[in-house]
C-alpha cells in the first residue's frame, strides 16, 4: 500500500513526471529488488558504496553481495539478512526510477529519509494501519487542516478496496477543494445517518472502459450499459462495505441511498467538496466526497 | 425440482450485478430467469410468475429490498428468498431474516455461495 503513496511523494517534489512514474509501476512486476538497493534502505551502505559496485561489477564478472564483502561493506551475516529481509514495495518503484536513470541512488536514498520524516512512518518494513491512516492524513491535509475520523476511514477502505477490486498500481493525486464541477460518466452515492458522506466517482469513456475490463475481470471493447453499471457498482460496493465496518467497529448504522448515474452534468451543490483524483495507468478516477 | 426447471427472479438496480448473478446460476445450469431493477418491479414479476426462488438486493430506488421481502411474503409466506447485499451489517442481516428471508449473501458475489444456496434446494444438471 505505500507504494501509491510514495508515488504521489514523487510527483509532488516534482523530481518525476507521470509518465516516468506510470513507466516504473507497470514494470514492477517484472523486476526484482536488487542487494545494492535492499543495503541502502537498511542503513549498511551508502549510495556510494553501491554506485563503487556497480561500477566495479562492469569490469569484474562478481555477485554484487561477493564484492561488498570483499570491501568490507557488509559482513555475511549482512548480506543473508538482506537476502531475507521483506521489504515496503515503495523500494522496487525507487530503484527503477534509478535503473531507468531518472534518479540517482543518492536522490533516492535523500527522498525515502524525507518520505519517512514526513509522514512519521513507524515501522519501516510493516503495513500496518496506523501508517495508512497517517498517510491519508498527510496527503488530505493538503486540503483539509481538521479532517473527520470516519474519512479516515472511509480513504482507508477506499484505498484497500481499489487495490482489491482494480489493482494496486495507482498513485494518488493530491486532492483539493472544489466549488464547481462538470461530470463526464459518473456515479453518485449518499450514505446518511449520524454522519454523512456524498461520494461521486466520474471518469472519461476510455477510462470506464478499462476500469469495467478490470472490475468485472472481463475484456470490454466500448462504452456500454455494462461499462456504466461497473462504476456504479464499484461505489456501492465500497459504501456498503464501508457501512458494514462502521456498523461492526462503532456500533452505528448509517443508511445507503441507491447510487445514480449521470452524464455531462453540473454538479452545483459541491461546495467544499474535495477531488481526490486517482491515478492508474489506464486513465484517472475522479473522486468526489462532501463530508 | 431440477435448477433447470426453476424460475429465478433476480432483483437488483445494477445491470452488471444482474449479470454476474445469471452467468454463476447459468454456469450450474439455470436459465429461466425473471429480472427486476428496483423492488416494486421484484414485487409485480413475483407476483405475475411465482418463481422458485428470489434474490434480492436491498439498495434499490422506488422500493427498497426489505419492502419487497415483506410484500412477497404476504403474496406467499412460503416465498424463497435470498438477499444479496453489500451491506451485510448484522442489523440488516436480522431485518431480513426477520421479514422472511432464508439466506443472506454478502456482495462482492462468491460463486461458491451461490452454489451451495442452489445445491440445498435444486437438483443439478
Amino acid at each position: 500500500m505505500f507504494s501509491q503513496f510514495f508515488g504521489n511523494f514523487l510527483l509532488s517534489k516534482g523530481v518525476v513526471t507521470t509518465e516516468q512514474l506510470l513507466r516504473a509501476i507497470k514494470e514492477q512486476h517484472s523486476r526484482h529488488l536488487k542487494v545494492g538497493t535492499l543495503a541502502i534502505h537498511n542503513g549498511y551502505m551508502t549510495a556510494n558504496e553501491v554506485d563503487n559496485i556497480v561500477i566495479r561489477q562492469t569490469h569484474e564478472d562478481k555477485r554484487f553481495g561477493e564484492i561488498a564483502i570483499e570491501e568490507g561493506y557488509l559482513t555475511e551475516d549482512q548480506l543473508t539478512t538482506l537476502l531475507q529481509a521483506q521489504t515496503p514495495d515503495y523500494l522496487l518503484i525507487g530503484q527503477i526510477l534509478v535503473d531507468d536513470g531518472v534518479l540517482t541512488n543518492s536522490q533516492l536514498e535523500e527522498l525515502i529519509t524525507t518520505y519517512h520524516t514526513e509522514n512519521k512512518l513507524s515501522e519501516l518494513n510493516g503495513e500496518h494501519k496506523e501508517n495508512l491512516d497517517a498517510l491519508i492524513r498527510n496527503l488530505m491535509l493538503l486540503s483539509i487542516t481538521d479532517m473527520p475520523e470516519h474519512l479516515t476511514k472511509y480513504l482507508n477502505l477506499l484505498f484497500n478496496n481499489l487495490v482489491r477490486f482494480v489493482g494496486e498500481d495507482f498513485t494518488p493525486l493530491n486532492p483539493r477543494f472544489c466549488s464547481e464541477y462538470v461530470t463526464d460518466h459518473c456515479s453518485g452515492q449518499v450514505i446518511d445517518g449520524d454522519f454523512q458522506i456524498v461520494s461521486y466517482v466520474d471518469v472519461d469513456r476510455e477510462t470506464a472502459i478499462s476500469f469495467a475490463s478490470r472490475y468485472v475481470g472481463e475484456e470490454f471493447s466500448e462504452f456500454d450499459e455494462y461499462v456504466q453499471a461497473s462504476i456504479e457498482d464499484f461505489l456501492n460496493l465500497h459504501n456498503g462495505l464501508f457501512n458494514v465496518n462502521v456498523s461492526n467497529e462503532n456500533s452505528i448504522e448509517l443508511h445507503l441511498n441507491p447510487p445514480l448515474s449521470m452524464e455531462n452534468t453540473m454538479l452545483s451543490s459541491v461546495d467544499d467538496s474535495i477531488l481526490l483524483p486517482i491515478l492508474y495507468p489506464f486513465g484517472v478516477l475522479n473522486f468526489l466526497f462532501k463530508v | 425440482m431440477k435448477l433447470e426447471d426453476a424460475k429465478i427472479l433476480i432483483g437488483d438496480d445494477s445491470i452488471l450485478a444482474r449479470k454476474q448473478l445469471k452467468d454463476i446460476i447459468s454456469a450450474l445450469g439455470g436459465n429461466n430467469f425473471l429480472e427486476a431493477s428496483n423492488g416494486q418491479e421484484a414485487i409485480n414479476l413475483y407476483k405475475e410468475n411465482t418463481p422458485e426462488i428470489v434474490f434480492l438486493d436491498i439498495v434499490m430506488p422506488v422500493k427498497d429490498g426489505n419492502s419487497a421481502i415483506s410484500e412477497i411474503m404476504q403474496l406467499n409466506p412460503d416465498a424463497d428468498i435470498v438477499v444479496v447485499s453489500s451491506v451485510g451489517t448484522q442489523m440488516q442481516l436480522k431485518q431480513a431474516i426477520q421479514l422472511g428471508a432464508k439466506d443472506f449473501v454478502q456482495k462482492p458475489l462468491n460463486s461458491k455461495q451461490i452454489e451451495s444456496i442452489l445445491k440445498s434446494r435444486f437438483e443439478g444438471r
